[in-house]
């Protein structure tokens, strides 16, 4: 049996602990503390260290789901998380007075891991807050020179976290047939179109 | 062979007093029976919507020998109208309807709409012939010489000039000249160096999305999206929801346009270029659940994940299967 290890990071109050809950198996092991950081989120209860979920799956392995910290402080701790993770779902709150400044945050910590197809960002409370809309977002991504998913989500609902995580694996998925595809060609030294990706994913 | 310069004849209407108009008829068709070329580029009509309509000028309805106002509706929908200086000298007459054909054939390739049509058309034919290459490349031709080799299969462009054409200046290009695309060689040319089409042939297709969808995508049954279509990244909000929707489940050009989601021209032009792209899946039924064959990957392209590309592969497989399991 092995482990399989998915990171779930964001901003406070960006739902991340909710996300877990709706796909874990057990009730997540959180280590909520009663917020003392107002000037982040107003929210009365915040995850200092992480939460905890998991999965056994079908194979007898466990899925383990992390939720990072989301206070900036810990932001160092943030790339420390999705090491060894075979992806990372950003969560973002549409609600909190910078969100675009959130998702800089996040595509700064996890650049490797964009790079390498396996980074996807969720946007929340799009109905409440319709501004910025997603192709802002995708209009910051873009302006690095990064390609990844933005999408809208709920996380209350399961299907919508389900749906991001397919998003992630069929980003990994896709990132590995175009390099293989290469490879198969015969060309994986030269091959430009595999350049072309990989160039603009590490711009 | 599609043909940039084969344009429907022009339409031109007489709206003149009757005794007046009866004798520029004549002189028309007279005028297109003698010039083989005229006949080919005009037909007299009487609808009320010609291309050109010839008027008389305001106040001078008396003159016989008045100078004609010609009315031309362009392409476009814009108006502009010229004066036809002795009318009645068959001359002057006949370098009037070459000048006027010469502007409206320069704004039907200049107009926006009109280029819209070309990457269109354009596209139709590459995902034609895409279709049957075999590993053959195309040969692109314009103005008689080849000017590029593409792949379709690997998304290839070669070229003498080894930069990519943006695609408003590649479309300008193919109204400017005539061009076809044909089955070609089945070996790159050993001196050039590929480049990525895909870049020009996603533009294209978004901007093709006014002229609806092209034929290969309506002779699917389903449509889905592989992996996430990054050149999308920057642009509609519409977007999002469209990759979304086509994550999903299998869709139909005709459904999303239905749903709402954006304006039949917007989903058109995105489904245009997703499919000229390659960001389809191939078969047109609900892929099996079971894990595709594991692949050979460099490895740096998994510097972030710990698990080898084979095992990643199962393991994806066992989380979907997983996931939904739970479902309820």
């Amino acid at each position: 049996m092995s482990e399989i290890k998915l990171l779930f990071a964001g901003p406070m109050g960006a739902g991340k602990t909710t996300a877990i809950r709706a796909i874990s198996e057990i009730e997540p092991i959180s280590t909520e503390v009663e917020n003392t950081d107002f000037s982040e989120s107003d929210k009365a209860e915040t995850t200092v260290a992480m939460d905890y979920g998991e999965l056994t799956l079908d194979s007898g392995d466990k899925l383990r789901l992390y939720g990072s910290p989301g206070q900036k402080r810990f932001e160092f701790m943030w790339p420390l998380l999705a090491q060894g993770a075979l992806g990372v779902v950003v969560l973002l709150d549409n609600s909190r007075p910078e969100p675009l400044a959130d998702l800089e945050d996040f595509l700064s910590a996890f650049s490797g891991l964009i790079e390498a197809g396996r980074v996807v960002v969720a946007v929340g409370r799009l109905e409440t807050h319709p501004q910025p809309g997603l192709d802002d977002y995708l209009a910051s991504v873009s302006r690095r020179g990064q390609f990844l998913p933005v999408i809208g989500a709920d996380v209350r609902r399961r299907d919508d976290v389900v749906g991001m995580l397919e998003l992630l694996f069929e980003q990994i998925e896709s990132t590995a047939s175009t390099a293989a595809a290469a490879v198969a060609a015969g060309a994986a030294g030269d091959d430009e179109w595999l350049q072309f990706v990989q160039r603009a994913r590490a711009q | 062979m599609t043909n940039t310069q084969e344009f429907a004849p022009l339409s031109i209407a007489v709206a003149l007093p009757a005794y007046r108009r009866a004798l520029v008829e004549r002189m028309l068709q007279r005028l297109l029976q003698e010039n083989g070329e005229m006949s080919a580029d005009w037909y007299v009509s009487h609808a009320a919507e010609a291309d050109v309509t010839l008027r008389l000028p305001p106040d001078e309805g008396a003159d016989p020998s008045a100078s004609l106002l010609a009315e031309l509706r362009r392409p476009d929908g814009g108006r502009e109208t010229l004066t036809i200086e002795w009318p009645w000298r068959p001359g002057a007459l006949l370098a009037a309807l070459q000048r006027i054909a010469r502007l409206l054939r320069s704004g039907a390739a200049g107009s926006a709409d009109a280029r819209d049509a070309l990457a269109w058309q354009w596209l139709r034919r590459w995902s034609e012939l895409a279709l049957e290459a075999r590993g053959r490349l195309l040969e692109l031709r314009m103005g008689g010489q080849v000017v590029a080799l593409m792949d379709a299969r690997l998304g290839y462009w070669y070229a003498a000039n080894q930069v990519l054409p943006d695609a408003a200046q590649f479309v300008t290009a193919l109204a400017r000249d005539s061009y076809s695309i044909e089955l070609g060689q089945a070996t790159p040319p050993p001196l050039l160096r590929p480049v990525s089409i895909k870049p020009l042939l996603w533009q294209l297709g978004v901007r093709s999305g006014h002229y609806g969808a092209l034929p290969a995508l309506r002779q699917r049954g389903g449509l889905r999206l592989k992996g996430w279509p990054y050149l999308a990244a920057g642009g509609p909000k519409a977007y999002a929801e469209l990759i979304q929707k086509l994550r999903g489940g299998f869709n139909t050009a005709a459904s999303l346009r239905d749903s709402g989601l954006a304006a039949a021209g917007l989903v058109d032009g995105f489904l245009n270029a997703c499919l000229v792209c390659d960001f389809f899946h191939g078969e047109t039924a609900e892929p099996a659940a079971s894990a595709p064959a594991p692949v050979p990957v460099p490895a740096g392209v998994f510097a972030g994940a710990q698990m080898r590309p084979g095992n990643e592969q199962a393991v994806i497989a066992s989380i979907r299967r997983s996931l939904h399991a739970g479902t309820p």
